[in-house]
């Protein structure tokens, strides 16, 4: 048999998913984003009415936009310090230090839905751990979750249960990879640990660091799990997420076609905020392998 | 592979597909039948019974509530339903996106009687003048009182009406040592029955006028949803959302844990109450009204039907009018123990002197029911911006006749694409 048509037929399985799971699906969503559909009768065409009802008339939109926008402004910056602190701290050599190292791992195995309803109880906020432990200083704590100024922090405060995960381990990665006489030399020139934080350590690990902070705003762009399960978009739409809205429309009131749009309108958001991160990183990413 | 092979292969498979097809036609025919998944229905299956008297075989496969709907849907999506369906969601809004097959053929044909059935669950059927579907089991509404708690404070007065049942209320509402709300008389935004929505009904309320114009900023709207935030801003909003974050199912719930005193309730709580708090002594009365106002309820309905592009019509018609039939209604009823109350009036009136507790109350009120759904076409959409105009309400973000009016926009926006959308997909199926 030809030796072409044999590889052919090897990638074939893959070629077929990726045209049949991955293209088409793609293309017809920018088709369906022109119609009115419902998924179980046929689509009408209706040009870009979707989009412009988004735009001009759709009230939830914007709410979502911004709830999405100040969730990833909050998350990134926190969970990417935290995790290279806690980097910093757990590389270190000593006895058991993988031990330590695993304990901080643990938590991020644990599933989005579990977190959630773990968390749901944390939150509660009468018989709620956080608000048990604040009462012990005699505060009376928020109520978390049902509180509209306070219920996208709370989602932000439970993302740092993830802080010491695979996160935290490719910064401890890229600190270990660091040459530990450019420490010595900065050291034999009159610089002390916070300057060579910022001099060497951060330089170093900042291909790392870009390359979280991408993984990190699409991440928390497509947030849904925790609004979907712990509050459901409330109180008063404060956590009703971008994704969780298009869920809402494609899945529970079956506007398809409205969902589709909603969708081309999320992938040009993050090209845009990806293509800005690209940008700006050519200001401080340092490639050693580039120099 | 030599020519030959493969014309004998060939010949070998044909063959043994046609030996499998006519093997088919000796054995029954069988169909499916997709019902919503519960424990309560575990000791019953209607396919059995059926089965047993039938000229082909009906499979129930029981699918848990919470994927029924969107499982259903993806199958006839994929052009391969069951051959029956049982389902809860409201009627209407299923027949308005063609996902039925009309029965009205089977019911002339067969001289089906359907006076049987409670009307305001039969008019529930219909969908632009044909009917989709057959009533089988509903639940009724009623208020539940704690009947210790009132023991308890004296109370001997049982209420009519709302403003009495807002009286009670501040009689009944107790604080814990560390200020914490931990007992309410009623709770006007706790439970799947929205009081703002009855009180509405009770006053007049009418949300779509017949030249399908939305009426949803109206005197009578506004003055249930004000009723409604006055009685939670008395107790405090923030109180109040505490002590429902403690709420949760079965023992934890609001009424059932005594943390309650007033709810109102569906007819399968007197079973859930025995399960799980045998000891609460609690008793049921109509639901209260206005002074001078009728009593409302609303209920839904349990029903069968035929999907959309399902292989065997006729004979899933004769399944569905064994399982409304009297007889297997009882029996059905009878086994699974639930206090669900049968569409079929004279079953209801049956067991209501026999089994069920306060059944009396409840198909009362079953007959003073109103459709959950109000607007077939924007019905995600009405409940969506509904909930979202109370919410709005009760967290006093802005005045309500303007919370009403935008709601009001919303929901005739949509339902105006809606109707477009319907009468194209009326105009184009057939193409």
């Amino acid at each position: 048999m030809n030796h072409r048509l044999i590889i052919f037929l090897f990638l074939s399985p893959w070629i077929i998913g990726f045209l049949g799971f991955g293209i088409y699906p793609i293309f017809i969503s920018f088709y369906y984003s022109l119609c009115q559909y419902d998924v179980l009768q046929i689509p009408m065409y209706i040009g870009f009415e979707n989009y412009k009802n988004i735009f001009f008339e759709d009230l939830l939109f914007l709410k979502t936009i911004s709830n999405t926008f100040i969730y990833t402004f909050a998350r990134v910056p926190l969970n990417i310090t935290l995790s290279l602190l806690l980097a910093i701290l757990l590389n270190r050599r000593f006895r058991g230090i993988s031990i330590i190292r695993s304990i901080y791992f643990l938590p991020s195995l644990v599933s989005g839905v579990a977190l959630s309803v773990i968390w749901l109880w944390i939150f509660n906020p009468q018989i709620g751990l956080l608000n048990i432990i604040i009462s012990f200083f005699g505060l009376k704590g928020p109520l978390w979750l049902q509180d509209p100024q306070w219920s996208k922090p709370s989602l932000v405060i439970m993302s740092v249960w993830s802080v010491g995960g695979g996160r935290m381990l490719v910064f401890l990665a890229a600190l270990q990879n660091i040459n530990p006489r450019l420490y010595e030399a900065f050291k034999l020139d009159g610089g002390n640990d916070f300057q060579a934080f910022f001099h060497i350590t951060i330089p170093l690990i900042s291909p790392v660091l870009f390359l979280w902070s991408i993984i990190e705003v699409i991440a928390s762009m497509q947030i849904f799990t925790e609004a979907f399960i712990m509050t459901k978009g409330g109180p008063l739409d404060s956590t009703l997420f971008y994704n969780l809205y298009l869920y809402n429309q494609a899945f529970e009131n079956f506007n398809m076609g409205y969902a589709s749009a909603l969708a081309w309108i999320l992938l040009v958001l993050t090209l845009i905020i990806t293509t800005i991160q690209f940008k700006i990183s050519k200001k401080y990413v340092y490639y050693e392998g580039l120099k | 592979m030599k020519l030959f092979n493969r014309v004998w292969l060939t010949f070998f498979f044909a063959i043994c597909i046609f030996n499998l097809n006519a093997c088919e036609n000796i054995v029954k025919k069988e169909l499916e039948y997709w019902s919503i998944g519960g424990a309560a229905d575990s000791d019953y299956n209607a396919s059995e019974l059926f089965n047993s008297k039938s000229e082909f075989i009906v499979k129930t496969i029981s699918i848990p509530w919470t994927e029924h709907e969107k499982k259903i849907l993806t199958s006839i999506l994929s052009g391969n339903p069951p051959d029956v369906i049982s389902e809860f969601a409201p009627l209407k809004l299923w027949a308005s996106r063609s996902s039925l097959v009309a029965l009205d053929q089977y019911i002339e044909g067969d001289n089906f009687d359907s006076s049987k059935f409670f009307e305001a669950l039969w008019d529930e059927m219909k969908w632009e003048g044909k009917t989709y579907g057959i009533p089988v089991n509903t639940v009724s509404y009623a208020f539940f009182y704690n009947q210790d708690i009132f023991n308890e404070l004296g109370i001997t007065s049982l209420p009519k009406t709302w403003d009495q049942v807002r009286k009670l209320s501040k009689k009944i509402v107790r604080f814990d040592k560390n200020g914490f709300l931990d007992r309410v008389g009623y709770l006007p935004n706790y439970g799947n029955f929205r009081t703002s929505n009855v009180i509405a009904w009770q006053l007049g309320q009418k949300f779509i006028y017949e030249d399908g114009t939305v009426n949803f900023s109206s005197s009578e709207l506004e003055e249930s949803f004000s009723w409604v935030k006055g009685f939670i801003d008395e107790i405090g909003l923030d109180n109040v959302l505490q002590l429902m974050g403690t709420f949760g199912v079965a023992d934890q719930h609001g009424f059932i844990s005594g943390k309650v005193a007033m709810m109102i309730l569906d007819s399968s709580f007197p079973e859930i109450i025995s399960k799980y708090n045998p000891d609460l002594n609690y008793k049921v009365i109509p639901i209260p009204s206005f002074k001078g106002s009728k009593t409302v309820s609303s209920a839904g309905t349990w029903w069968v039907g035929i999907p959309k592009g399902a292989k065997n019509p006729r004979q899933s018609w004769e399944f569905i009018k064994f399982i409304s039939d009297k007889e297997n209604q009882i029996d059905y009823l009878n086994k699974t123990e639930e206090s669900l109350l049968s569409a079929n009036k004279d079953v209801a009136l049956m067991r209501q002197s026999k089994e069920m507790p306060f059944g009396d109350i409840f198909i009362s009120q079953l007959q003073n029911s109103k459709s959950p759904s109000i607007i077939p076409l924007a019905h995600d959409k009405f409940w969506e911006e509904y909930d979202r105009a109370e919410e709005r309400i009760l967290r006093n973000t802005g005045v309500i006749s303007e919370i009403l009016s935008n709601a009001e926009t919303q929901i005739q926006l949509e339902l105006n694409k809606s109707k477009r959308y319907y009468e194209y997909v009326i105009k184009n199926k057939d193409k």
